[in-house]
C-alpha cells in the first residue's frame, strides 16, 4: 500500500513538473491547445461533406458520426494529456534518451504533457 | 547546385540503410487503402449508381492511392521540415546552419527530397499492389512520367508551406499546431479524403482554386483521367501558386533572419 502511495505521489509530481515545463513556453503552449481545437473542428468537415453527398451509410448518419468522433477524441485526448510521451517513445529510444533516465524513472517515461520540449528540458 | 545534389544523395543513401523501416512504413498504406475500399464500396452501393460525378469506384480508389502516396511520402511530422527548422531555432543550432556555405532553405529542400523519393517508390509499389488486387489495373501507364511531374510540383508546394510554417518558429517557437491545421486544410480543400468533384457545387470552385488542391486533387485527378488539357491545367496551377509561395518564402526568410539575434560564439 505504501509502495502504491509513493508511486502515486511520484506520478503527481511528474505531472506537475511537466505542466510547469509546458507552461514555460506560454505562446507555444496556448497555440498548441487552440491549434488542436481548430484541427479537430476542421477534420469534422470531412464527415459533413461526406454525409452531404451520401446522407446515410448502412444506418450511420452525421449524428452517429458526431457521437463516435466525440467519444474517440475524448479517449485519445485523455490518454495523451496524461501519457503524451507515449507518442514519441520511438524517438526517445532511437535518440538514446531512454538511457539517461535512471532505471527507477523509466516507468514514467511515457508520462508527459503534450509539448515536445519537456524531455529535452529534463522534466522526466 | 552540386552541393545540394550531394546533400540529396547523402540523405537518399542514409535512407537506403533502413529499407526495413521504409517497408514497415508502407504497411500504413495497405490499411488505408483497404479501409477506403470498404467505405467507398458501401457508399457507391448506397447510391445505386456506378459513377458519381464522372468517377467510377475503380477511379476513386486509384485517385485515393495517389493522394495517399503524395501525403504519406512527405517528411512526417516529427522529422518534418517545419519541425526541423523550428527545432534549430529553439535549440540555437540555426546559428551554425546559417553560417555554413549553403542556403538554409535549399539545404532543407534537398534533405526533404532525399527523404521522400524512396518513400514515394515504396508507398506507390505497396499501395498500388493492394489497389490492383481490390479493383483491377491502374490507369494508362503511358501518362505516368507526366504524373510524376505533377507529383514533383505537389512536393514543392508542400515544401513551401512547411518552410513557411517552420519560419513561424522565429516568432512562436512551437509550430506543430500550424502544421496540424495546414494538414487538415490539405485533407479538406485538397481533396485528400474525397475527390473534389463530389463536393457541393458551391464549394468545388473555391477548393479547386487553392494551392492544397494543386498539391493533391490536381495530380490525383490527372492520374485517373489523363489528358494533355488536364496536364497543362495542373502544371499551370501548380507553378502559379509556386511563384506566389516562393516569393512569400524568400521575403519572410529575409525578415526572419533579420529578427534573429545570435549571442555568444
Amino acid at each position: 500500500m505504501q509502495q502504491l502511495q509513493r508511486e502515486w505521489r511520484f506520478l503527481l509530481a511528474v505531472w506537475q513538473a511537466n505542466l510547469l515545463a509546458a507552461m514555460e513556453y506560454r505562446v507555444a503552449f496556448l497555440s498548441q491547445v487552440l491549434g488542436m481545437m481548430i484541427n479537430n473542428a476542421i477534420y469534422f468537415v470531412f464527415w459533413m461533406l461526406f454525409f452531404e453527398r451520401f446522407k446515410e451509410i448502412r444506418g450511420w448518419d452525421l449524428n452517429d458520426m458526431l457521437l463516435l468522433f466525440a467519444v474517440v477524441a475524448t479517449g485519445f485526448g485523455a490518454a495523451t494529456v496524461f501519457f503524451g510521451n507515449i507518442l514519441s517513445l520511438n524517438e526517445i529510444i532511437t535518440g538514446g534518451d531512454l538511457t539517461i533516465i535512471s532505471p527507477c524513472r523509466v516507468r514514467c517515461s511515457c508520462i508527459h504533457w503534450p509539448v515536445g520540449a519537456l524531455l529535452r528540458a529534463g522534466a522526466i | 547546385m552540386n552541393k545540394y545534389w550531394a546533400i540529396f544523395k547523402t540523405q537518399l543513401l542514409n535512407n537506403l540503410a533502413y529499407v526495413g523501416n521504409l517497408l514497415t512504413g508502407s504497411i500504413a498504406i495497405i490499411l488505408f487503402m483497404f479501409l477506403f475500399a470498404q467505405l467507398w464500396r458501401v457508399a457507391y452501393r448506397s447510391t445505386g449508381s456506378d459513377t458519381l460525378a464522372g468517377l467510377a469506384f475503380h477511379d476513386v480508389l486509384w485517385y485515393l492511392l495517389l493522394a495517399e502516396v503524395i501525403e504519406l511520402s512527405k517528411p512526417r511530422l516529427a522529422q518534418s521540415i517545419a519541425q526541423s527548422i523550428a527545432q534549430s531555432v529553439r535549440d540555437g543550432s540555426i546559428a551554425y546552419q546559417l553560417s555554413k556555405p549553403y542556403n538554409f532553405l535549399f539545404y532543407q529542400c534537398s534533405v526533404g527530397l532525399g527523404d521522400s523519393v524512396l518513400k514515394i517508390g515504396f508507398n506507390a509499389l505497396v499501395g498500388g499492389a493492394v489497389v490492383w488486387l481490390l479493383v483491377g489495373p491502374p490507369p494508362d501507364p503511358r501518362w505516368w512520367p507526366l504524373v510524376l511531374v505533377t507529383v514533383l510540383g505537389a512536393w514543392l508546394i508542400y515544401f513551401c508551406f512547411t518552410a513557411l510554417i517552420g519560419l513561424a518558429a522565429f516568432v512562436t517557437e512551437e509550430v506543430r499546431a500550424f502544421e496540424w491545421i495546414y494538414q487538415k486544410f490539405v485533407f479538406i480543400l485538397g481533396g485528400f479524403l474525397i475527390p473534389l468533384d463530389l463536393y457541393p457545387d458551391w464549394l468545388q470552385p473555391i477548393a479547386k482554386a487553392t494551392p492544397f488542391a494543386q498539391a493533391i486533387y490536381g495530380p490525383a485527378r490527372f492520374f485517373v483521367d489523363p489528358s494533355w488539357a488536364r496536364f497543362g491545367q495542373v502544371v499551370l496551377g501548380q507553378w502559379l501558386w509556386l511563384a506566389v509561395l516562393l516569393g512569400l518564402l524568400a521575403f519572410l526568410y529575409q525578415q526572419s533572419v533579420q529578427r534573429l539575434a545570435i549571442n555568444g560564439g
